[in-house]
């Protein structure tokens, strides 16, 4: 009699949980326990402008003796720490900011790279150029808002709806079959760069399962009525098709709600805490997901902020650039060890701009072109991809004097090579980078090689 | 050496962050790093300030020239989260507190960035004085003190000797706290602020004593048979150890208490008939008092039980009644021999035979006297099967249509309970669940008799029914017509609203609402956006010009000034003034007014356009959004709204890149104005003024049209508001996106086409136009189509729920995250592209609902539990809700149901829902639980979020 019913709960259990996915429209969880194919683009914006000169330095001697001319205080090594040597294919000598000593192996392990000197351009532009006013240049060039905005976007004009990472993942939704399951999902909140012109942007905080609240309450028979009773409210067909649809979403969240709370979603990496770590983390749970969600083809923002150091730059540099390569090393190891898909996930970062070369006082002001960490199985890492720029004050490079540095490659053509490796078609990569492709006589190519 | 690690600090919300925060750093541009000869001072040093109180800061500058900027925590000017500081160093607190309330102030000179001085404000919360402690003075024990002061908080604190207290909040100036006095001594109380900017308060000192020992008895005096027990109860205060210890003097021949104090008297009459039972204190057996017992010997008792035997069928029930002679006591007790099983007798005597017939049959039920429970008598009782029989309860009822109601059956003689239920005459009569839930018919039957009837499952024959008796439906028309316009033109009906309406009809109340003046827009003494975010969730919920304020929600998303660039009130308020002066006014004056403005000037980079020099070009940002977004949009458009396609059904483009450039240069030669003797540098105290000096006076082809040569700057202008305002693709354009905030997603084009006729007979009226979507027979329609309506963005969602509730928005400022989490940041949209798209499409459909592009999954449980914080934090002081309505209903869930459904459904809940919502409160613990459910599963429903 008891043993009878025992088994007959946990039967009952087991078609929960089965209908629970087919109400959301995902693939059978069995049939699809390894797929065979999946990929993700991880987005970690470095908002305030991260100063690129000091996360990787060229240790040639003339060009070293030419960085420390040009830094003055801020010339590294500073007290944080000796700075970590690092060197391209050809024997040419970098070396990394002393606070990225988690991700330091994984440079000579060939799996983490820079793009060097990479910012938002309307059109290739020289310093003559430039100072002459003859080609035109993003809007706004200097200002947070608006390069947020832009480097976001890809588009060199702050007047868009949409981010680059969606209008990417638009193109290849079809890829992503059936499944409900987000696409484009920010861990920080609402981001532009997750939103499309047909992916909604989902944002899933870390540490927020989508518990609904007010469904905890004594005694428990209330608790499992009130429970009961909105599965019941949001299930009437009312025969209203907007109303079917808000309810639908509604019912989503619950179902993602309890797939979040399964051991599915249950991560064992060791993640650094804060912000960024606990972001990642999510990523990682996110991904994790990927066979009972059914999903192959994912973008997801993450953000850590404080890089706007126009003064006392020395050790919050040092320690924010510690959070960024601890939780991007913790990240990367997740994916390799213990999701089994580091070939399928690349992390890089993206942020408002660069910064001057020169400092003021004890920090640098709003530049340019910058340099950009990436990071993950598939990247030609081990190597400095783009331009290094000449480290000249008022050199073939700058902009003015300072050493804001005129970019030698597009953030859009940084964004088409991603995306053409997330699977973006040849065809509709000029739909989701327009400049890039209306101009790309000018910049030559729009796969900058550095994937896979 | 920076104590506090900065990654312990969330970056919620990075682009606001970024915006508020880094926006305001000043690109020091090309000049050379300068020596400084001389240190700046700063002062106050080291200081602290209150949230929302203000710091006046110092700087000696001992340099040519003295001034200097003014940085929080490096960001100059400060922001809304850090405090602001002005240029005169007077520094004011924000309403809450940062993360790490220590600031660092810095001032910066204006000449030699490397020359900077800082010092550290702490920001506090607002300190808690505590004046009083209510009892004044306490004994040992756990004790509840009433805290009298002021400046407290919902998460005050209340202490004891520096350790926290359950603590209960309750105004402003009282908290009430629970805790124990351990010992004799003196407390210390006084209450802390917790969190950023804790602070704890004074303390008051209260003497705690010690009480005297004291032992009493109950009943102090009785009267007990030889025997007999009687329960005697000590009760001992004045001290911790309550317990007594009971004895009887004289010692066992006068009888016996036990440890909890039951005396059972002696067999045997005793010298004395009058016998003492003691209570000692356990703390002090000294202390002690007696109860007087007085002994009596026992009467001869008989019994005698009728009928003495009988016959009874299961499923039957047999009343005995016993004869008691000897004892003025004639009380007996009833008992079954054999248990249960053998069926069981009330107190009163009615015997109930098992379910199941025993072997042997035959039982014995028998009565024992309570004066003497030595003496009984026994009836004989031969139980017979009994035949299966069926109830129903209730037998009548009187339902709604559109009602429900649950029916209970019973069944008798035999052990299998189960029935099937059914409704005769099939499902035009209603339907009935296995859990006998009937649900009306949605329309009233031929008959408004119905019959439910219960069929046992284990005698198909035996049944039994209910006779309900269908009652028309309540006629819910006059309020959903009511609160469907008020849905399209408030922000969520209200009872007042509802009756308003009814009174003055749909015209009336359109002329009434038209007539009233716009509520004013207040300019921010500490200039911040916040506080005009607070001011217009405040506005929406409770201004009497209700249509107005929807109309300029409408339209601050079709023409976007946003504070993620615009970050000062005073950059924000002539977009914001121009939307209410014009919400009622002509399209074409909003238009020119909005270019004009300085608000737009900044947003879209108007201001300071000029003519091309040197291969430069006219600033192309706004040109280009006045078109796609504010007037004509991308593609070519037909009377209806309709996207005019070629023949390779290709949408048509409706302007060309040339047309930008162009337009561009008809835009050129705007600045921002200049005060009297102040710097023209953005400044916002006046709209742009025209600049000849670097306006292109080229002839321009706009859209085909031609803009003649040599205009001036505000000629050209009125040319491109001509232009634009003439095109025909700008009256279905507005149109639709007018109808689609008011009204519906998926207007038909012949309503788009009405609509549109009337903006473009007017010449752009928004009057005309508001009235024309508002009075079309396809919004007054109340009978709801499939692809009706539209889903409720946050801020309409939150605010009609609120007016529902009676209440409204009061001081949100603590709420503004969850906006921004929502999606929808008030006054803060991501981009010119507002926070959703209007051709947005509903995933997976052909259907456009711009308003479910912030609706993911986690924006739609984020809204849920914002309703659920609504109902579960009544006192708030961000907004009011008022539950007073609802709580004569809470042992009445039908009631509830009904109510919830009027306020918030406007009747159009299905029987289903009734009784889904019936079902998931009645097990609530209180009536405030059942409310709660009932409102917010009502409220989590697509039936809500859908205004329809």
């Amino acid at each position: 009699m008891n043993q009878h019913r025992i088994s007959r709960r946990s039967l009952l259990k087991g078609i929960g949980a089965t209908a629970m996915l087919t109400r959301f429209g995902w693939m059978n969880a069995l049939a699809q326990a390894n797929p065979p194919d999946y990929k993700a683009l991880v987005c970690i914006f470095l908002v305030g402008g991260n100063d690129g000169h000091n996360t990787i330095v060229p240790l040639t001697q003339s060009e070293f003796n030419a960085y420390k001319a040009a830094r003055g205080s801020l010339a590294l090594p500073d007290g944080n720490g000796p700075l970590l040597p690092v060197q391209t294919p050809d024997g040419t000598p970098f070396a990394l900011n002393n606070g990225l000593g988690a991700i330091h192996p994984l440079w000579a392990q060939g799996k983490l790279g820079v793009l060097a000197n990479v910012g938002m351009l309307v059109k290739p532009v020289s310093r003559p150029q430039f100072l002459a006013n003859s080609v035109a240049v993003p809007s706004n060039l200097f200002s947070h808002s608006d390069q947020i905005q832009q480097m976001q976007a890809a588009i060199p004009s702050s007047s868009t709806g949409t981010g680059w990472g969606a209008r990417a993942a638009d193109r290849i939704n079809a890829l992503n079959g059936g499944s409900a399951f987000p696409a484009a999902i920010s861990c920080a909140g609402p981001s532009l760069f997750c939103t499309g012109d047909v992916i909604r942007s989902a944002s899933l905080l870390p540490g927020f399962d989508l518990d609904p609240s007010g469904m905890n309450l004594w005694p428990a028979s209330a608790a499992t009525a009130r429970k009961n009773g909105l599965q019941q409210v949001l299930q009437f067909d009312s025969g209203l098709a907007l109303v079917q649809a808000a309810n639908k979403v509604r019912k989503d969240a619950l179902d993602l709600n309890a797939l979040m709370q399964s051991g599915n979603a249950s991560i064992s990496t060791i993640f650094p805490g804060g912000s960024l770590g606990d972001q990642l983390k999510q990523v990682a749970k996110l991904i994790k997901l990927r066979g009972t969600t059914g999903i192959k083809r994912q973008v997801f923002f993450c953000s850590l902020g404080g890089f706007d150091t126009h003064g006392s730059q020395s050790w919050q540099h040092w320690d924010l650039l510690s959070q960024v390569g601890d939780a991007m090393a913790a990240f990367y190891k997740c994916t390799e060890q213990e999701l089994g898909i580091a070939d399928g996930v690349t992390s890089f970062t993206l942020s408002d701009f660069g910064r001057t070369l020169q400092p003021s006082g004890s920090g640098c002001d709003h530049g340019w072109g910058n340099h950009h960490l990436i990071l993950g199985g598939a990247v030609q890492g081990g190597r400095i991809h783009g331009a290094f720029p000449s480290m000249a004050l008022g050199g073939p490079d700058d902009s003015g004097n300072r050493g804001a540095f005129i970019p030698t490659t597009s953030t859009e053509q940084y964004a088409a090579t991603l995306a053409k490796w997330l699977g973006v078609t040849d065809q509709d990569l000029p739909l989701v980078f327009k400049n890039l492709y209306d101009n790309i006589g000018l910049f030559g190519t729009a796969d900058l090689g550095f994937m896979g | 050496m920076t104590t506090s690690r900065s990654r312990r600090i969330l970056n919620l919300f990075p682009t606001l962050t970024a915006i508020l925060a880094l926006l305001l750093s000043v690109v020091t541009g090309g000049r050379a790093l300068a020596q400084v000869a001389g240190a700046i001072d700063i002062w106050p040093a080291n200081n602290s300030v209150e949230l929302k109180g203000t710091k006046q800061f110092g700087a000696y500058v001992p340099i040519n020239p003295n001034t200097v900027n003014w940085y929080v925590n490096d960001v100059q000017g400060g922001s809304a989260q850090l405090g602001t500081i002005t240029a005169s160093g007077l520094y004011t607190a924000p309403a809450t507190a940062p993360t790490n309330s220590v600031l660092t102030i810095k001032a910066q000179s204006t000449a030699y960035p490397g020359s900077f001085k800082t010092t550290s404000l702490t920001v506090t919360r607002p300190y808690p004085w505590l004046w009083s402690v209510s009892p004044a003075s306490l004994q040992v024990g756990n004790y509840s003190v009433s805290f009298n002061g002021s400046g407290f908080a919902p998460d005050s604190v209340a202490q004891a000797n520096g350790v926290d207290l359950v603590t209960t909040f309750v105004s402003s100036t009282k908290v009430v706290a629970t805790g124990n006095a351990a010992a004799a001594g003196t407390i210390k109380f006084a209450v802390r602020q917790p969190g950023p900017g804790a602070v704890t308060g004074n303390s008051v000192s209260v003497v705690v004593s010690v009480p005297t020992i004291a032992v009493s008895v109950a009943p102090s005096a009785a009267s007990v048979q030889l025997g007999n027990t009687q329960a005697l109860g000590a009760t001992v205060t004045g001290n911790a150890n309550t317990a007594a210890i009971w004895s009887v003097v004289g010692g066992a021949v006068n009888g016996s208490v036990t440890a909890a104090g039951l005396y059972t008297a002696p067999a045997v009459m005793p010298a004395s008939p009058v016998v003492k039972v003691r209570a000692s204190a356990a703390a002090n057996p000294s202390v002690f008092a007696d109860a007087t017992v007085t002994l009596t010997a026992p009467p001869a008792v008989t019994v005698a039980v009728a009928p003495a035997s009988s016959s009874v069928p299961l499923g039957t029930t047999r009343s005995f009644a016993a004869t008691v002679t000897g004892s003025a006591n004639t009380a007996v007790t009833w008992t079954v021999l054999g248990g249960s099983a053998n069926g069981s007798v009330s107190a009163a005597g009615l015997y109930t035979p098992p379910v199941v017939l025993p072997v042997p049959a035959v039982v014995t039920v028998r009565a024992t006297s309570v004066a003497n429970a030595l003496v009984s008598a026994d009836a004989t009782v031969t139980l017979v099967p009994a035949p299966v029989i069926v109830g129903v309860s209730p037998a009548t009822a009187n339902i709604q249509v559109g009602g429900s109601k649950t029916f209970l059956a019973s069944v008798t003689g035999t052990a299998n309970q189960a029935v099937t239920w059914s409704v005769l005459g099939g499902a035009v009569n209603g339907t009935i669940d296995a859990a006998g839930v009937y649900l009306t018919p949605a329309a009233m039957p031929a008959s408004p008799t119905v019959t439910v009837r219960a069929t046992s499952v284990a005698d198909a024959a035996s049944t039994a029914d209910a006779t309900i008796m269908l009652t028309p439906a309540p006629d819910y028309s006059a309020l959903l017509a009511a609160a469907r316009l008020l849905e399209q033109t408030s922000f969520g009906p209200t009872s007042a609203g509802i009756a308003q309406v009814q009174q003055l009809g749909v015209a009336g109340y359109l002329a009434q609402q038209f007539a009233l003046p716009p509520t004013p827009i207040p300019v921010p003494a500490d200039n911040s956006v916040g506080t005009l975010q607070q001011w217009q969730l405040a506005t929406f919920s409770t201004a009497p010009d209700q249509l107005r304020q929807r109309v300029v929600h409408a339209l601050s998303q079709i023409i976007v000034v946003s504070a993620n660039k615009n970050i000062y009130a005073d950059a924000m308020l002539p977009w914001m003034n121009a939307l209410n002066q014009h919400a009622f006014g002509n399209y074409r004056d909003l238009l020119r007014d909005v270019t004009k403005s300085s608000s737009m000037g900044k947003y879209l980079d108007l201001a300071n356009s000029r003519k091309p020099v040197n291969g430069s070009a006219a600033n192309e940002n706004y040109p280009r959004e006045i078109m796609q977004l504010f007037t004509i949009g991308l593609r070519k458009l037909g009377p209806d709204g309709a996207v005019v396609v070629d023949a390779a059904d290709v949408p048509v483009p409706v302007y060309t890149q040339a047309d930008v450039a162009q337009l561009a240069l008809a835009l050129t030669g705007w600045v921002y104005a200049q005060p009297t003797g102040g710097s023209a540098y953005e400044w916002h105290g006046a709209p742009m003024v025209p600049d000849p000096a670097n306006h292109s006076t080229v002839s321009k082809t706009v859209l085909g049209v031609v803009i003649p040569a040599g205009q001036t700057v505000q000629q050209d202008l009125e040319s491109v508001l001509d232009i634009l305002m003439a095109h025909p693709n700008t009256a279905p354009f507005i149109a639709t996106r007018l109808i689609r905030s008011l009204v519906a997603s998926n207007p038909t084009p012949g309503y788009i086409q009405r609509v549109a006729d009337v903006f473009a007979a007017t010449g752009g009226d928004l009057k005309a136009t508001v009235t024309a979507i508002i009075t079309d027979t396809e919004a007054r329609n109340d009978v709801p189509t499939v692809d009706g309506g539209r889903l409720k963005d946050p801020i309409l969602h939150t605010c009609g729920f609120l007016r529902a509730l009676g209440g409204h928005f009061n001081d949100p400022q603590q709420l503004g995250y969850l906006f921004a989490y929502m999606a929808q940041s008030p006054l803060d949209a991501p981009s010119v592209f507002s926070w959703f798209s209007p051709l947005y499409k509903i995933p997976k459909t052909s259907l456009a609902g711009p308003e479910f592009q912030i609706y993911s999954p986690m924006e739609a449980t984020l809204r849920g539990n914002f309703f659920h914080y609504f109902l579960s934090n009544p006192a708030s002081t961000d907004f009011t809700v008022d539950l007073s309505p609802f709580q004569p209903f809470g042992n009445d869930m039908p009631g509830l149901v009904e109510l919830v459904n009027q306020k918030l459904l406007y009747g159009r809940m299905s029987a289903a829902m009734k009784q889904a919502l019936i079902t998931a409160a009645t097990p609530g613990y209180d009536a405030k639980t059942r409310i709660e459910t009932v409102l917010y599963l009502t409220a989590l429903s697509g039936q809500y979020a859908v205004q329809h």
